[in-house]
């Protein structure tokens, strides 16, 4: 077997690929600055071009900013289609991907989940390349399904297992229920939670699923950390953090809660400041604004998680 | 990556809160405490009301003697922003530093490798922090000329008062006044036997003493130079505690750029106090000897008038002999002067500016021998020569106060004094009398 490692595509390599398909490089000449951000992962710019080629709207596509957004815009041109047989199509997907994580393989024997699911629908699935026969010496072999790719069979989990954090408890369940799940299901949950951080002004969903995994303390590191991650990846000013910050002035287990993710989202800025993110800056977020709102509350443990932010920036002064 | 200015408030802001927090957590948690503390003075711009009052607890008496060897060498080590923004909370950092040592020996740890895991002492962490603030007073000095010279007036007073506290001579001001534009003080400090002496402290408040020289010493070749110095002394004057150790180092300046500060310091070269305090004149003797050519006649007779109008007492007479002896002859203005000086020399005792004349005189004084301060060679030639100084400190004489080689000079001066002719130098005479015996 062999590996192709392929890196971030560079700008002038991204502006060769369109070059081949006019509604691309158009595309590509009025995106903004985080999709064409995305667009240098060569999955996600394979991902748009197939969106394109399927007769995807351009005003659509061009307000994508995140993998998530590209990816539920794939999800709805590839599988929920308009032709009434999503139902069928998501079915085979649920049936297929807890198949997975079931046996922790991400393939899956046609003959396990043909007795269980359409196999229009499956046969479907294979036509529109979310689904293939895994490749045997050049040749297909045909008993064995495998998502086209692995990011497919991530967001298939966020969406169909996870229901796109929608449903906190039932996410948290499953999670605590098996905790050695959570590093093969890490990518997904992040993307459930990428989801729910898109939905309404006060995203709601994202700090209801947040908090829920903040209150579990059995749930492995990588389960912890996912949440605040997100909100480290997509924060923009302070009031994007308001839900945690209130949730600090309370009592009770959801301060608690709250509290865990307070200080998961000071190691998840570590986490990207050891990737080469700076804590300050003016693009850095409002990282030291959230840290004074940390040490206004008084709170021992709180205090601590600040003081390591505020240590950290003060050494950068 | 540079922070912004509202990230600047906000880091600003939490180490406020967490250096309060920190104070009061118990158990008290080091990392906590001594971050917050960088913080709040890296920051302290960002509100330097806020941050001045969480520093001045950290320098309170109490909190200092109590927490110093861990706490203050964090603040010294932000000393500068902190003396950029609050110029008068720097003084008192200087001030509450120099006037606390911590005498304690008591392990501490150094670092928190567990592999190789350094000791150290409460002393020696204390000392730390009196080394930032020494490596930062040039800094302060040249960006904020008055804050740098009253932090160091202040760091050498809390010196004095801890490490110097003696007995003053007789008939030498311990504390007294004198007028430069207005009332400048003048505390006796005995540097000339810890500072001035040939050894100088390499710790403690002396490092400081030994920067301001320095850069005095540097100020004369910049542009401005006069003014500064006018600045210095203006800030000095207005200080309501001095030790002579710093009149004595504007002194040094004065003599090694008399043509620069000369009028300056004419103040000085007649204030009383540093006539007569063994901690200025010799300093003095030598700024007179240097920077007599560039007085205004006005100036030098004022400088003469002064000298002669020192009182009469032992101390007095004696400080009046070396000083007249320091003024170069051909340059003495006033008629009283010289008449002085030449009834001095007629009576064979000769005046002389030497710093080994000095030391003598300072020496006799200190150990009460009058033959060590100063006497008249036996041959009439009215050469004065002084007698060698053991490595004690002593004149070769020990004790001998009016017996021997000195028993012998005053049979000269009252022999001398005999062919004096006028009344006015008998008077003369008498007093070198009680200056020579």
């Amino acid at each position: 077997m062999s590996h192709v490692s392929l890196g971030r595509l560079s700008n002038a390599e991204v502006s060769q690929i369109p070059g081949n398909l006019p509604a691309l490089e158009d595309l590509y000449g009025r995106a903004s600055p985080k999709l064409r951000d995305l667009l240098q992962n060569i999955f996600n710019l394979h991902l748009l071009a197939d969106l394109l080629s399927a007769g995807a709207a351009r005003s659509d596509l061009s307000e994508i900013t995140t993998q998530s957004e590209l990816l539920d815009s794939y999800w709805r041109h590839r599988v929920r289609r308009e032709d009434g047989r999503q139902d069928d199509r998501e079915t085979v997907l649920t049936v297929i991907a807890n198949r997975m994580i079931d046996t922790q393989e991400l393939r899956v024997l046609r003959a396990d989940v043909r007795l269980h699911v359409a196999s229009d629908a499956l046969v479907d699935l294979e036509r529109q390349g979310i689904l293939h026969a895994e490749d045997q010496g050049g040749r297909p072999n045909e008993d064995v399904l495998l998502f086209n790719h692995h990011v497919l069979f991530d967001y298939a989990v966020a969406r169909l297992i996870f229901p796109r954090g929608r449903q906190p408890e039932r996410l948290v369940s499953l999670l605590s229920a098996r905790r050695e799940l959570s590093l093969m299901l890490s990518p997904s949950l992040t993307l459930a939670l990428t989801d729910a951080w898109n939905v309404g002004a006060d995203r709601t969903p994202f700090w209801e699923l947040a908090f829920a995994l903040g209150a579990t303390s059995d749930l492995p590191g990588v389960a912890q950390l996912a949440a605040p991650t997100v909100v480290v990846e997509h924060t923009k000013d302070l009031a994007d953090l308001t839900p945690v910050l209130e949730c600090l002035k309370q009592t009770g287990a959801r301060r608690d809660a709250a509290e865990n993710v307070a200080r998961n989202i000071v190691g998840a800025l570590f986490v990207r400041m050891n990737a080469g993110v700076p804590l300050v800056g003016p693009s850095a977020g409002p990282w030291m604004e959230f840290a004074d709102q940390l040490t206004s509350l008084g709170q021992d443990r709180l205090m601590l998680a600040a003081l390591a932010l505020i240590a950290n920036a003060v050494n950068a002064l | 990556m540079t922070a912004t200015p509202e990230q600047i408030a906000s880091i600003g802001h939490a180490s406020r809160d967490l250096l309060r927090f920190a104070w009061l957590r118990e158990p008290r948690s080091e990392l906590l405490v001594t971050s917050s503390l960088i913080g709040v003075g890296r920051t302290f711009a960002t509100d330097p009301q806020a941050s001045a009052a969480l520093l001045r607890e950290a320098i309170a008496a109490d909190h200092l003697k109590q927490h110093g060897y861990k706490e203050l060498r964090w603040i010294a080590q932000e000393i500068i922003p902190i003396a950029e923004a609050n110029p008068s909370l720097a003084v008192d950092i200087y001030q509450a530093a120099y006037g606390f040592a911590e005498t304690s020996d008591e392990s501490t740890p150094m670092g928190s490798s567990q592999i190789l895991s350094l000791r150290s002492n409460r002393r020696q962490d204390y000392q730390g922090a009196w080394y930032q603030l020494s490596e930062a007073i040039t800094r302060i000095l040249c960006n904020d000329l008055e804050a740098g010279v009253r932090a160091v007036a202040r760091s050498l007073l809390g010196y004095v008062q801890r490490e110097r506290r003696y007995e003053h001579h007789s008939h030498e001001p311990s504390l007294d006044t004198f007028v430069v534009w207005g009332t400048a003080n003048f505390e006796a400090d005995w540097s000339s036997s810890w500072f001035r002496g040939g050894f100088q402290p390499n710790q403690d408040a002396p490092v400081l003493l030994k920067k301001f020289e320095d850069y005095l010493d540097r100020l004369a070749t910049q542009d401005g130079a006069e003014a500064k110095f006018t600045r210095i002394l203006t800030t000095l004057a207005n200080e309501p505690h001095v030790v002579a150790a710093m009149w004595a180092s504007l002194l040094i300046a004065g003599t090694k750029h008399a043509a620069l500060y000369a009028h300056r310091l004419v103040p000085l070269a007649s204030a009383f106090p540093l006539m007569l305090s063994s901690d200025t004149r010799f300093q003095l003797g030598n700024f007179l000897t240097a920077a007599f050519e560039y007085f205004r006649e006005s100036d030098r007779e004022t400088i003469e008038r002064s000298i002669l109008a020192l009182p009469d007492n032992p101390i007095g007479n004696r400080a009046k002999v070396v000083l007249a002896g320091c003024v170069p002859r051909a340059l003495i203005s006033s008629a009283e002067m010289r008449t002085f000086v030449e009834t001095l020399a007629q009576g064979g005792i000769a005046t002389e500016c030497s710093a080994r004349a000095h030391h003598q005189f300072d020496a006799g004084i200190r150990h009460g021998c009058v033959s060590c301060i100063r006497r008249c060679s036996a041959d009439g030639s009215g050469q004065r020569v002084a007698a060698p100084i053991d490595a004690a400190g002593r004149g070769s004489h020990g004790r001998q106060r009016r017996s021997g080689p000195f028993a012998r000079f005053g049979q000269t001066a009252a022999r001398r004094s005999q062919e004096a002719s006028s009344g006015a130098d008998e008077q003369i005479l008498r007093q070198a009398r009680g200056y020579a015996c």
